[in-house]
């Protein structure tokens, strides 16, 4: 976002590099090929994570071995996040005082965040020389010592891509004429569900912008459009679907030994009895039983999810989702869900490498693939290498 | 909460043997199946928080001892966000009090802290609340899990096999414009600090929980963090100072640390949990059903 208007350099042994959101230093010690794939990979990078990580993948090494660095990412406003490991060194020129960021003391690397900052240097420590300018474009890489930048300190040509001279916009701006964030809507029906917090803190920083803050009857400006205007329901801020107030329950008919079934059959899918009752309401019950050669059965009263290490994906509760675990190694980490929906039992593969395949009565097996499929008694499902699921009692 | 020095603090739990709360049991019809452990999800933790550099004091509130660990972070004027996340920590104590814990358990902690904290008083944006996130030992089908759970915008991690893994999911202005395909642009410039479901804070209604569940694994190390630390700090940082720091209080001490040598504008929380042994019930399986006539027989 942030073009610089002065870059300055001096020559050394490390690699200068240089991109539209910011500037780095690293050791020498990185091969100037990987300096190159760090550049290239940097171009759209606008965060301080993603730039070690970055550096990470170029070095081939782990997060905990990575070369010496200095860098600094370049927000608006004379903002920096900036991150220093071994023996190089950040040093931040702010108001009154020049900010020095070292990760000597520590085995990883020291991050922070710089307010407001008029230049930036890296280097490595002692280092004297004056840099001479660098009157390059905005990105490359380069042998060097020190690499610095003044940050914007007055009007400037903007550049394609449009940044504004940051730190004049952060001494005059008002609200009326600094580019808003999106507001969450303060005349939105859902405003109450908006939280303003710590609004008594700290008045020399806000914490939210003041049309955020404003009570809901005030002239705030509409939301921006967050969405298209083809979405459905509330544009933000609506919370997930409300839970269907539980008890969870079904509308079932009791044979005569207490079973609960669907109310067309005609016979008990549990003793076979007869089923003549009225419907009734009732909790849900199993609706069935899973069986697996290798791991046991299981009833079937809540979403089953099954996989070599199974993980559910996020719910709500309260009913706990539950787990199968497979050991066979052919076995995705998380395979395929089971799902229920009223008297149904859905099937529904997650992705998973070798696929899943439901055999059923009088026909080929198929694949699963995408939307959840409901299973009919008798079904198997067949995961391959003899890895099967089998129903009992399904509705 | 005063001082300048982090409070720190580690325990190591190891559990007595206790039976799995299993309301199903597993059964086979083909094979005679029966369990030969109990299973079991062994402990060690650590915590740290600090009021930081810009506040007057510190609104974090912290749970730490199985079975919950959690992080609140209370929001309101004067003493009014301490008390909510102090109400909600103590909600969850008194809840969760059995050596497994469900989704029902979670459930109602939260119910409780959400009437607690609208007892404070306050209507509006400004009225008390507080985030919750965290994570719960949780046993499902003699899977020793984490059950992790989320209002707001702390957040719970899970370290394993060297990746780190943000399991929860903010609720924050900032994710919901992410969910929407936003652009980074309109995103970095969305307040940062307006969250979209919390325990109290002037809603209307209770706010729904977020929860995961994730089988455990010898190994694994979760973080559950407020944002004053995940505001300060990337997450390579988090991930290689919880990588090269084995004990978890020195853990905890050390992403608080350098969230303070960062701007620490927030008050900062870290509560770092390792999964130090795992025991799943051994099944031992009978391989032939009819070498084995002594076992009950199960019904088909
Ligand atoms: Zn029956």
């Amino acid at each position: 976002m942030s073009a610089r208007p002065v870059a300055q350099w001096s020559t050394g042994p490390h690699h200068g590099v240089i991109w539209e959101s910011g500037l780095a230093l690293v050791s020498g010690d990185l091969p100037l090929t990987a300096a190159n794939q760090l550049w290239a990979r940097l171009a759209d990078i606008d965060d301080l994570g993603e730039f070690v990580t970055a550096l990470a993948d170029v070095a081939g090494s782990g997060l905990l071995v990575l070369p010496d660095f200095a860098v600094a990412v370049i927000r608006e406003h004379g903002d920096l996040h900036v991150a220093a490991r071994g023996r190089l060194v950040v040093v931040a020129d702010v108001p009154g005082e020049a900010v020095v960021v070292d990760g000597s003391p520590v085995e990883t690397w020291t991050e922070r965040q710089v307010a407001g900052a008029m230049s930036v240097s890296l280097q490595a420590p002692g280092a004297s020389e004056d840099p001479t300018d660098l009157r390059l474009g905005a990105s490359g890489v380069l042998p060097a010592g020190t690499l610095r930048t003044t940050l914007f300190v007055g009007p400037v040509t903007v550049p394609v891509g449009g940044a504004v001279p940051a730190f004049a916009a952060r001494q005059h701006a008002s609200p009326d004429t600094e580019a808003a964030p999106p507001s969450p809507g303060a005349d939105h029906p859902l405003k109450a569900a908006t939280l303003f917090p710590d609004d008594d803190i700290d008045p020399a920083t806000p914490i939210v912008p003041p049309e955020v803050a404003a009570p809901a009857t005030s002239s705030s400006p509409p939301s921006p459009p967050l969405s298209p205007p083809s979405m459905r329901g509330p544009m933000w801020g609506a919370p997930p679907p409300a839970p269907v107030p539980s008890p969870d329950g079904v509308l079932a008919v009791l044979c005569a030994n207490g079973h609960a079934n669907p109310p067309q059959r005609p016979r008990c899918r549990s003793c076979g009895g007869e089923l003549d009752g009225p419907p009734r309401q009732v909790p849900r019950p199993s609706l069935g039983r899973l069986s697996t050669t290798s791991a046991g059965t299981i009833e079937l009263t809540a979403p089953v999810v099954i996989g070599r290490a199974p993980r559910t994906e996020r719910f709500q509760g309260p009913e706990m989702p539950r787990l199968l675990v497979l050991t066979e190694p052919h076995i995705s980490a998380t395979h395929l869900a089971l799902r229920i929906d009223g008297w149904s039992v859905l099937a529904e593969d997650l992705g998973s490498t070798n696929g899943t395949y439901v055999r059923r009565h009088g026909q080929q097996p198929f694949r699963l693939v995408g939307q959840p499929h409901p299973l009919a008694p008798g079904d198997v499902i067949d995961l391959g290498h003899g890895v099967q699921l089998h129903f009992e009692e399904l509705p | 909460m005063l001082g300048r020095e982090p409070e720190i603090r580690g325990f190591h739990h190891r559990p007595a043997p206790f039976p799995a709360p299993f309301d199903a049991p597993f059964r086979s019809p083909r094979r005679k199946e029966f369990r030969v452990t109990s299973p079991t999800l062994e402990v060690r933790w650590g915590t740290a928080t600090d009021v930081g550099h810009r506040r007057a004091d510190n609104q974090d509130a912290l749970l730490a001892g199985p079975p919950v660990f959690a992080v609140a972070d209370g929001m309101g004027g004067h003493r009014a966000g301490r008390e909510a996340a102090d109400l909600v920590v103590a909600a969850f104590a008194s809840t969760c009090a059995r050596p497994w814990t469900t989704s029902d358990d979670v459930l109602l902690a939260v119910a409780r802290a959400d009437e607690a904290v609208r007892q404070l008083g306050g209507t509006g944006p400004a009225a008390p609340g507080s985030t919750v996130s965290g994570v719960a030992l949780a046993c499902p089908d003699g899977i020793p899990s984490w059950l992790v759970f989320n209002i707001g915008d702390s957040r719970t991690y899970l370290l394993r096999a060297g990746q780190l893994e943000l399991v929860t999911v903010d609720h924050s202005y900032a994710q919901v414009l992410e969910e929407q395909g936003c652009s980074d642009d309109v995103r970095s410039r969305a307040p940062r600090n307006v969250i979209m479901r919390a325990i109290g804070g002037g809603l209307r209604e209770a706010p729904l929980t977020d929860q995961w569940l994730v089988p455990a694994e010898a190994g694994d190390r979760l973080l559950v963090c407020s944002d004053g630390l995940t505001t300060e700090l990337s997450e390579p940082l988090l991930a290689a100072l919880l990588l090269s720091t084995p004990d978890p209080a020195a853990a905890a001490q050390g992403l608080i640390a350098a969230a303070l040598d960062s701007a620490a504008r927030d008050n900062v929380t870290a509560v770092v949990v390792d999964a130090i042994a795992v025991r799943r019930p051994a099944v031992a399986t009978a391989p032939d059903e009819d070498t084995l006539p002594d076992l009950p027989t199960v019904p088909r």
